[in-house]
């Protein structure tokens, strides 16, 4: 009977394990098809895009990957092309700073000269807004 | 309990299984868990798993074909009783590693952790709030090593007020369960005198039952009972029903919704002589009450808001605002690349002082104003305008449970949403609160237009990276009156 337990105990613990690294993985292959669908941001963008944006990012500073980066930098980079408000900034912050060396020459690399300028002011004027308030 | 479900449908499959061979329970008496595993274990895999899909099966029938109303299992044990009564006996109740079960500890019900009770002077225990239920917690010390507090509630005030010391190993439940009922026996008179003091005091008494059935339970889950189970029930189930019947049922029907769970509603009503399912009537006409209660104030609101949408100085603020998102206010551009005008498109990380000049505009602006510049609220961050925004009459509609499911996306135009940031380095205390920001600040003029110091059109959620903590509307004074009390559950 001790021994049927254990067996049971073991199959369910490997099995809880596999299902939760697939599941790991799952979520990096969703994200990367999403962002990958995204050719071109309609309006000014969408919570439920920025949503998707900072998900990948909190994704990225878990758990490496470089094509989820560099998916994540271009699309962050077709955000900039119709939104420039600061705040945006914010959303890839876990991987500009929790993985800021393997992230940061990618996100150079998306941007385009207009949009890293663009990107400075952003991290500048949320920087600002967090020292000195916004009333 | 998934431990148990296991347990109870790994003995009932092999029921269902050895049926056939046996007839319907011919020669049943002669079966044991040596021989079942014996049989069990002779079953080649397809076998096994046919074996339990079949069991699934029958099970799912019973459960629909029965009137019973209890949980599947329930129905299939008693489905099954007869054939396996001795077999199940020990399987089929609850056990120590139940999450449900408490532990009986002098008197106070504790939690269990790893098949060991909870002593009730730990801190854990005295923080969890599931035990509520059973009352007041360890507060009160004897002040001495190898003295304990016993539970007041079940064995009685004791000289000081606070329960009984007695002497005893404080972390032995047995010991100490003992050692209370004991020295509480020593006085026959306390004992009919605590009876009395339960019958006074519903609230009390509810408490009582709720511990008395709790006992129980714990004591029936053990394998082998300690010596205190008999004489403790004896002495709980005895007072339990005196204190119900000299007790106003009325005041107790209302108490008993707070200690009835689906596991001990059978015995709550045969200790309180059904006043069980007369607790679940009153919880029912409690729960109509509220529901009507909550449309009511819902509608009360909805007509305020309608009110204050027509309020002129609120049309007037809010074509400020949106004037203002094209201008730059102050030195607010500052290092911004704008001197005099900028896009509305664009935030300026100004939305609070925005927001605040649009309600206390310029002396030479347009427009009615609902305060003047003279009296701007300077200093304040977009998540601190809770305040303020109060001072002038503001109400925020998210603290009433009747408006609790509105939404940026569907509050009525004219709202003032005031978010915090989800994740940030800065703490703001607000209204006693802790939440971080500096957050953000907007009015929302049309399911398009969410204006600060720019135009955004959906609530400015930044994907979940602000959460909305106020939606504020100046509502006339009269709608409070209107207003009715929401009865508690």
């Amino acid at each position: 009977m001790k021994n049927i337990k254990f067996i049971h105990s073991f199959v369910l613990s490997i099995l809880l394990l596999s299902s939760c690294q697939s599941y790991g993985s799952n979520m990096k292959a969703s994200y990367i098809e999403q962002l990958h669908a995204i050719s071109k941001v309609d309006g000014n963008g969408s919570n439920k895009l920025y949503a998707l944006i900072r998900e990948s990012a909190l994704e990225l500073q878990k758990d490496w990957s470089p094509e989820l980066a560099k998916e994540l930098a271009r699309v962050f980079n077709e955000i900039l092309n119709v939104n420039d408000n600061y705040f945006l900034a914010e959303l890839i912050e876990p991987v500009t700073k929790g993985r800021a060396k393997e992230f940061m020459p990618i996100l150079d690399k998306a941007l385009s000269d207009k949009n890293k300028k663009v990107y400075k002011e952003m991290v500048k004027m949320g920087e600002r807004e967090n020292t000195n308030g916004n009333g | 309990m998934l431990k148990f479900f296991l347990k109870i449908t790994w003995f009932l499959s092999l029921a269902n299984f050895f049926i056939p061979i046996h007839g319907n329970g011919e020669g049943v008496s002669q079966w044991n868990q040596a021989r079942v595993e014996e049989g069990y274990a002779t079953l080649k895999m397809k076998e096994k798993v046919k074996f339990h899909r079949t069991l699934m099966m029958a099970l799912e029938r019973q459960a629909l074909t029965t009137q019973y109303e209890q949980s599947k299992i329930e129905v299939y044990t008693t489905y099954h009783s007869n054939l396996f009564v001795d077999l199940l006996i020990q399987q089929a109740h609850a056990s120590m590693d139940d999450k449900t079960v408490r532990c009986q500890f002098g008197g106070w019900m504790t939690s269990i952790k790893n098949s060991k009770c909870a002593p009730p002077w730990k801190r854990s225990v005295r923080d969890d709030s599931s035990l509520d239920k059973f009352g007041g917690k360890y507060a009160h010390s004897c002040g001495g090593a190898n003295l304990f507090r016993c539970n007041p509630i079940i064995f009685g005030p004791g000289e000081d007020g606070h329960g009984i010391c007695t002497t005893t190993d404080d972390n032995d439940p047995n010991l100490a369960t003992s050692s209370c009922l004991e020295d509480f026996n020593k006085d026959p008179v306390s004992a009919r005198e605590h009876v009395k003091r339960l019958a006074d005091n519903p609230e009390m008494l509810s408490q009582y039952l709720a511990i008395t059935v709790e006992t129980m339970r714990f004591c029936e889950v053990q394998e082998s009972p300690f010596s205190y189970c008999s004489q403790l029930n004896q002495y709980l189930e005895s007072s339990s029903k005196s204190a119900v019947s000299c007790a106003v049922q009325e005041d107790l029907i209302s108490f008993l919704p707070v200690i009835m769970t689906p596991f001990n509603e059978d015995e709550l009503d045969a200790l309180t002589n059904g006043l069980g399912t007369k607790a679940k009537e009153y919880m029912e006409q409690l729960e109509e009450r509220q529901l009507s209660a909550l449309r009511h104030n819902r509608e009360v609101f909805e007509t305020a808001i309608k009110a204050a949408q027509a309020d002129q100085r609120l049309i007037d603020t809010i074509e400020r605002a949106k004037t203002n998102t094209t201008r730059c206010l102050r030195e607010m551009c500052e290092g911004t690349g704008y001197s005099k005008s900028k896009p509305s498109s664009k935030s300026i990380a100004f939305c609070a002082a925005y927001v605040k000049h649009a309600l206390f505009p310029y002396n030479g602006d347009k427009g009615r104003r609902f305060a003047n510049f003279s009296e701007y609220p300077w200093g304040d961050d977009a998540v601190e305008s809770a305040p303020w925004l109060e001072k002038q009459g503001f109400v925020n509609i998210l603290d009433y449970p009747s408006m609790s499911n509105i939404t940026p996306e569907n509050a009525p135009d004219g709202a003032i949403i005031v978010y915090e940031k989800t994740s940030g380095r800065k703490n703001y205390t607000v209204n006693g609160k802790k939440h971080a920001g500096p957050g953000h600040i907007e009015i929302k003029a049309s399911d398009k237009e969410y204006i600060s110091d720019f135009i955004n059109d959906e609530p400015t959620r930044i994907g979940g990276l602000r959460r909305p903590i106020g939606i504020y509307y100046k509502l006339p004074s009269e709608y409070k009156k209107q207003l009715q009390e929401i009865p508690e559950i």
